[in-house]
């Protein structure tokens, strides 16, 4: 009997060391990561990462490669273009920087993970979107990052954390062989850029299609997108409504030619196989996605993720 | 009782680890059994091709756990990739072997949706079975490099004739002639580390980039060396290649002396770190991208009198740093 009250006394006293862990603030909190991710944006530029705080191991990606702190970006001619918006989940103890940056001069569209752990940085995945590739690219002097990924959702038009990733998720499978069903919910006026291109309305061919993210998808216009695979959900935030996704999007391209939902004759933009990897910002208000901003990086055909599980 | 049995055990284990490494370091045999010669392998890269075409993978003569690789990505075999695209092969292909690895390459140009794309394909055969499939598989639209007409390519005829005897070399020094080019291409000072035939010439992605060589025809264009100097040994010397940081994961799979053929795997690396440079005559050049990048590429070398004679490469960009899955198997975070 003895025995059983100690396992019991044992027992709660756990689960109430667990819920007093659950209640404490987080070790590294909203301010204490952008003071982080700022540390790390300034410190790129000079090329010395030696002030960082690392975590004892680092695991850093370029585009979905993984190489050492000092390649890629930061050893080509670095500099920040304009001031990019830091986006952080101290739940997760992640937070993005969204902005561009310029390479001996050349503006790039550019997302940046950091995975803070102990106040440390543990993780550095980024994606750069540059000029110069078969992927989309618009000049940058053209473009500007929306106010609405930093601005305050009124409380009664935020969203709970899981279902603002289940919109997400479901904005994916819609675009996922994309043949107008949709799995998630979009606003009429949603509007959607790629490295700086607003595909959704004006000159891109798919905006001569149909205006509109939604209307887009009704029609079946990305339907060449056969995968979305290596989805992942680093950063949510209810209050401002916004969800950081990664992504890797298979074109198989087995076929050239398609149609949209309501005839029109389309074709691949580039026809051989390829896969874009994608760092993206989805704003959510009242349940619905209003605006989907991000970087596109062309990559080989199903090029295997380092990130997802 | 037990302990002298124990220890017998030991001894005739011991014995058997001692006998079964008997051999040459890294050789699964001190007598390599030729079980497909270089006719049935050119064979079974023909056969690879010809079930490509028809995408029929049915008929590849796969091993049940082939990897298949493209542009550097293993992915499944016969529905992804140029499997899934592919409408045309052109004639005119130029194929090697190696009878004592198992190795074949196939370098040719092939059709995408009618697109052309130039292919080189390396791959292994073990017990009868395709076991490796590597590919490279340059395509356009893509970053600038050179990608020649199609319709003026031709392979020259020497890669598959048999050298006279005084102008074989054996495979460890086909190998390092090979490896001294790479050393050469790498941080390009206009040191050369390695030897060129006066006739030496390369054709890149079906360009000519070496110009002024008899039997080697290809399409001239944007990117070509062939502009800044001629030949390989001066272009070389000139230091026009200056802007690979490092010629990774180097990879000699096959080797064949009789013919005198080398073919290699690797990435060039360009870190970027400079966007303009110095040529050894003190013209100044400016890098063409501005940003990282590698390139992956399967390259063959036609080596008489120990010297590099002929030069064939198919490549095409890959992310800055990619490994290669024939390199660094199970790749996690590994950086090297």
């Amino acid at each position: 009997m003895k025995k059983i009250i100690r396992i019991v006394s044992v027992s709660v006293l756990a689960m109430l060391a667990h819920n007093q862990a659950q209640a404490q603030a987080p070790d590294c909190d909203a301010a204490c990561l952008v003071g982080i991710a700022q540390q790390y944006m300034q410190d790129v530029v000079t090329k010395d990462f030696s002030k960082l705080p690392w975590g004892d191991a680092v695991r850093f990606t370029e585009n979905n490669v993984g190489m050492m702190i000092g390649e890629g970006f930061w050893g080509a001619g670095p500099s920040v273009v304009n001031d990019g918006i830091y986006l952080p989940d101290p739940q997760t103890g992640n937070v993005v920087w969204w902005g561009i940056t310029g390479e001996h001069g050349q503006a790039a569209y550019h997302g940046l993970r950091l995975q803070i752990e102990n106040r440390a940085i543990t993780e550095v995945e980024s994606y750069l979107g540059r000029e110069g590739t078969p992927d989309l690219f618009a000049p940058v002097a053209d473009y500007k990052v929306s106010a609405a990924f930093t601005a305050r959702v009124d409380a009664d038009a935020r969203t709970p954390r899981d279902r603002m990733i289940a919109l997400v998720d479901g904005w994916f499978n819609s675009v996922q062989l994309n043949d107008g069903e949709i799995f998630t919910s979009i606003a009429a006026d949603c509007t959607r850029t790629i490295n700086g291109l607003n595909i959704t309305n004006g000159d891109y061919w798919a905006a001569k299609q149909v205006e509109g993210c939604k209307q887009q998808l009704e029609q079946g216009l990305f339907k060449p997108a056969d995968r979305i695979r290596a989805r992942r959900y680093p950063v949510v935030n209810e209050e401002t409504g916004v969800v950081v996704a990664l992504s890797l999007e298979d074109h198989a391209v087995r076929y050239v030619d398609y149609k949209s939902k309501s005839g029109a004759d389309l074709k691949v933009e580039v026809e051989y196989p390829n896969t874009h990897g994608r760092l993206e910002l989805f704003k959510i208000v009242n349940g619905e996605i209003t605006e989907v901003d991000g970087v596109s990086v062309f990559l080989p055909y199903y090029i295997h993720s380092l990130w997802a599980e | 009782m037990q302990n002298k049995y124990l220890a017998a055990g030991i001894f005739v284990l011991c014995g058997l680890s001692a006998v079964a490494n008997a051999q040459a370091p890294g050789e699964p045999s001190a007598v390599i059994k030729v079980e497909c010669d270089y006719d049935c392998l050119l064979g079974y890269a023909s056969n690879y091709i010809e079930a490509l075409a028809d995408r029929d993978f049915s008929r590849a003569r796969l091993a049940p756990d082939v990897i298949f690789s493209e542009n550097n990505v293993v992915m499944p075999v016969g529905n992804d990739g140029l499997w899934g695209t592919i409408s045309g092969v052109h004639e005119g292909e130029m194929m090697v072997a190696d009878e004592q690895t198992g190795n074949a390459a196939w370098f040719g140009i092939v059709e995408e949706h009618g697109n052309p794309a130039y292919l080189a394909l390396r791959i292994k055969v073990e017990d009868s079975l395709i076991t490796e499939i590597e590919t490279v598989v340059n395509r356009l639209p893509d970053m600038p490099k050179p990608f020649g007409d199609p319709s003026t390519v031709t392979h020259d005829p020497v890669w598959s004739d048999i050298l006279p005897e005084e102008q074989r070399r054996s495979r460890a020094r086909l190998v390092a002639v090979a490896d001294g080019y790479f050393n050469t291409v790498e941080l390009n000072d206009g040191d050369v580390f390695t030897q060129f035939d006066d006739d030496c010439g390369r054709l890149e992605n079906g360009m000519l980039t070496t110009s002024g060589n008899s039997g080697i025809s290809g399409g001239g264009g944007n990117g070509n060396a062939a502009t800044i100097a001629s030949g390989c040994v001066a272009q070389f010397k000139l230091g026009i290649y200056r802007i690979n940081k490092r010629i990774r994961d180097r990879r000699y799979p096959l080797i064949d002396e009789k013919r005198g053929v080398v073919v290699a795997s690797g990435f060039f690396d360009h870190a970027n770190m400079f966007d303009r440079y110095t040529l050894t005559d003190g013209r100044e050049m400016r890098t063409v991208l501005k940003w990282p990048n590698s390139i992956s590429l399967l390259e063959a070398f036609k080596i008489r009198n120990g010297r590099i004679w002929r030069i064939e490469a198919v490549f095409t960009y890959v992310p800055y740093f990619m490994p290669s899955p024939f390199a660094v198997p199970n790749i996690d975070f590994q950086t090297r």
